[in-house]
């Protein structure tokens, strides 16, 4: 009898994904409500962990509840601690989710609602949840060691030192390419850029709270911190509105960009427990309430999508950024699809935490659905907002210009009507001088979620709040991000410098700490000023850099749990890891080699060097440079791109050499050859 | 004792277990270990050990976690 109920349960959730599905891609001419993708996406994920995630499970992987894990056999009550699963599942989602699935959705609306909640569901069922959890997997079966160790192990020292050198160069674009985004949410808007400066204080509060006063009283910490949030965010509209303060915040590109790689160095040296600890809690319950917040918040308004299906540009020819729909919009939307980031968390400190095997598939494969949903969540902010407005934000000041009126004119010229009036009155709604060119997902993402927050509570009024509201939600977990990133780069550098001279590898040392660091935040923080300055906008070119590193990644830790499978003897299973990672590679080297040499301006690095270089040669400025110098570095920042991503391309290239050099020895080999902490053999005695 | 104070009591007794648990994973959500869990698992199975104190305890917990930074995600 329960069994006839299951049945016809997960008939009926099929059924009702199928025809959501329906509504989202064949519809015709109505408009579509943002529900449907809610449905669609929901029985999707619910059909993909109940059947597809189970089969990993059982039969891919043949988890073992009988294996003691980790958490079990090192348990110390500090680092290893066997705990509820849904406990290790609230942990790692909060350690996976950042600012990367709210960005690329947006960015990827230009072309449409379906390409992008396509490539979502597909990329994140077959690709991204496969890969947390088997990387996840692998960890736990190995006392939770980090990717790298991993990598190392299994395939070898060489490929090792290469995954670790493509982690670093990745994780200073992320740090680059995050900054970027909190510098264009906050360019002059006095208002954001006072409530963010007002996190400083609150989080060394919270500090020194939790480390004097109430040692690991977390929620309370919080809470005092969200609240005196909360007061700061109504408090800057006064200060914004005043002449004196208001004209005090209201910083430019550049001096935010400098304030930002300053604000990273001096975090970066502080001690954890002053800064970086509380304000990562005060992100974390955030981010938390206002993604549910936001789930609630489209359950009960409800919204429209308005924009199309999908638009002229997937041709490549769109404003937000250039490249057709292949490979692009693979590369774009990251995070939500499939992230080579996550496998660094699902090998950090989860795999410690894990109390059972069969855990693994709600922490690991849950949490990525989970991580979808909200990438689906940001798509769908994007999409409800008139497309006018879209563009008008996501456009760069090169193609709309910086007044409202051309701005109307030229998007309305590409079918998308729109009129000054709407543009200024959508800047006056949000409590913001101007609207305009504020790429980089934060913004739309703000003003989508203002649209259907206050539809709910509190009205038009109530607007301008929520829109500084989740532009602070954001900053908040990117500025967390810079600042443990920054830590991060710079233990790493520390490790290769030590490779060249021993003393510089020394953490206790002062010199060796201070060098690495200000090595470390001067790498992103190039990257942040080109981007700052670059009149295109800088989001185009570096989200597209990152894209193609984090891809990358994911290919790379694809292709070792397709070494795994094949050195534990499951080969049968092998197309669950081989198949998305050479879609992965397919993609990867694709963007690569057209980010690289396309002949178009738009596109290709090169090109935009040669065309900047030979306007050189004979003494004419081009638009946006404004002298000699300014086009001699335009030239050498597009030779620098092109290098990163020729440098990513050559590593995951290296990586495909040695995951099937150690395929072909492991396939020639009649026994498991796989490093795990416990063999069978010996599992009895342990 | 009456059934219905006995039931009372039991409903605190579950209530304040509850909101204890409650507590406890919120916390460890955030990565914050449980100190009583720790002073526990030290006394029941290394006895010797020398035990931290609960302001020692989170200090170190917070050094291991953020010491080397966190590889946060995009």
């Amino acid at each position: 009898m329960s069994k006839l109920l299951a049945a016809l349960w997960w008939i009926g959730v099929s059924l009702l994904g199928a025809s959501s599905l329906g509504v989202i891609a064949f519809g015709r001419g109505e408009v579509v409500n943002s529900l449907w993708i809610l449905a669609a996406a929901l029985s999707v994920y619910a059909i993909a962990y109940r059947f597809y995630g189970k089969w990993i499970a059982h039969r891919a992987l043949g988890l073992d509840d009988g294996r003691p894990t980790p958490a079990c056999r090192h348990d110390d009550g500090l680092d290893f601690v066997p705990t509820h699963k849904w406990v290790v599942y609230g942990h790692h989602f909060a350690a996976i989710a950042g600012a990367g699935p709210l960005v690329g959705p947006v960015l990827a609306a230009q072309m449409g609602f379906l390409p992008g909640t396509l490539w979502i569901l597909v990329g994140v069922v077959l690709a991204g949840a496969v890969q947390d959890f088997i990387v996840l997997f692998a960890s736990v079966r190995r006392d939770g060691k980090s990717l790298g160790d991993m990598i190392k192990t299994e395939l070898g020292p060489v490929a090792g030192a290469v995954a670790l050198l493509g982690i670093l160069a990745i994780m200073i674009i992320i740090l680059a390419v995050l900054a970027l985004v909190v510098v264009k949410a906050l360019t002059v808007s006095a208002w954001g850029v006072f409530t963010i400066a007002a996190t400083i204080p609150i989080a060394l509060l919270m500090g020194v709270y939790m480390h004097v006063l109430r040692p690991g009283k977390v929620l309370e910490a919080s809470v005092m911190g969200f609240v005196l949030l909360l007061l700061a965010l109504v408090f800057g509209q006064s200060v914004a509105a005043d002449p004196t303060w208001g004209a005090f915040f209201s910083l430019s590109g550049p001096s935010l960009a400098w304030a930002l790689i300053i604000y990273g160095a001096v975090a970066a040296s502080l001690p954890v427990w002053l800064m970086l600890a509380p304000r990562d809690y005060l992100s974390t319950f955030m981010k938390l309430g206002t993604l549910l917040a936001l789930a609630i918040g489209i359950c009960v308004a409800a919204p429209m999508l308005q924009m199309p299906r999908t638009t002229l540009f997937i041709d490549g020819s769109g404003p937000v950024f250039s490249g057709k729909l292949f490979p692009f919009l693979f590369i774009t939307i990251a995070c939500g699809a499939v992230s080579g980031f996550h496998a660094l968390i699902s090998s950090g400190t989860t795999p410690k935490l894990i109390e059972r095997e069969s855990h693994i598939r709600l922490v690991a494969f849950g949490g990525m659905l989970t991580e979808s949903f909200v990438a689906m969540m940001a798509l769908i902010a994007a999409c409800i907002l008139d497309p006018g407005i879209y563009f008008a934000m996501n456009s760069p000041v090169a193609v709309i210009g910086a007044t409202a009126e051309h701005a109307a004119q030229v998007i309305s010229g590409w079918g998308f009507l729109i009129t000054p009036e709407l543009i200024s009155q959508t800047a006056t709604d949000i409590g913001e001088s101007t609207i305009l060119s504020r790429a980089g997902g934060a913004p739309t993402l703000a003003v989508g979620m203002a649209h259907i927050l206050s539809s709910i509570t509190g009205g038009k009024m109530m607007m301008a709040i929520w829109y500084h509201f989740a532009i602070l939600f954001e900053a908040l977990f990117i500025l967390t991000a810079v600042d443990a990133g920054t830590r991060a780069a710079r233990f790493m550098i520390q490790d290769l410098l030590a490779q060249l001279y021993a003393p510089l590898g020394n953490t206790r040392s002062l010199t060796a700490n201070l060098l690495a660091t200000v090595l470390a935040v001067s790498a992103w923080g190039y990257f942040l000023y080109q981007g700052v300055v670059d009149p295109l906008g800088g989001i185009n070119t570096l989200w597209q850099l990152f894209g193609v590193g984090n891809q990358m990644l994911a290919g790379i830790a694809l292709l070792f749990c397709t070494t795994l499978l094949i050195k534990m003897k499951r080969q049968r299973y092998v197309w669950v890891t081989l198949v998305p990672a050479i879609c992965l590679l397919v993609i990867t080297l694709t963007a690569g080699i057209q980010k690289i040499f396309s002949s178009n301006t738009k596109i290709g690095f090169l090109a935009l060097a040669r065309h900047f270089n030979a306007a050189a040669d004979v003494g004419v400025i081009l638009a946006p440079a404004k002298s000699m110098v300014d086009m001699q570095r335009i030239i050498f920042n597009n030779y620098l791109d092109a290098s990163v991503c020729g440098l990513f391309m050559i590593l995951v290239l290296i990586m495909a050499f040695f995951t099937i050099k150690s395929c072909l020895l492991a396939l020639k080999n009649q026994e498991p050859t796989v490093c795990e902490t416990l063999s069978d053999s010996i599992r009895g005695v342990a | 004792m009456r059934a219905d104070v006995r039931d009372d009591k039991r409903l605190v007794a579950l209530f304040t277990t509850r909101s204890r648990w409650l507590r406890q994973a919120c916390r460890q959500m955030f990565g914050v270990p449980d100190y009583d869990r720790y002073r526990r698992h030290l006394m029941a199975h290394h006895p010797q050990a020398p035990v931290l104190s609960e302001r020692e305890f989170h200090a170190m917990a917070i050094e291991r976690r953020y010491g080397s930074g966190r590889s946060r995600c995009c």
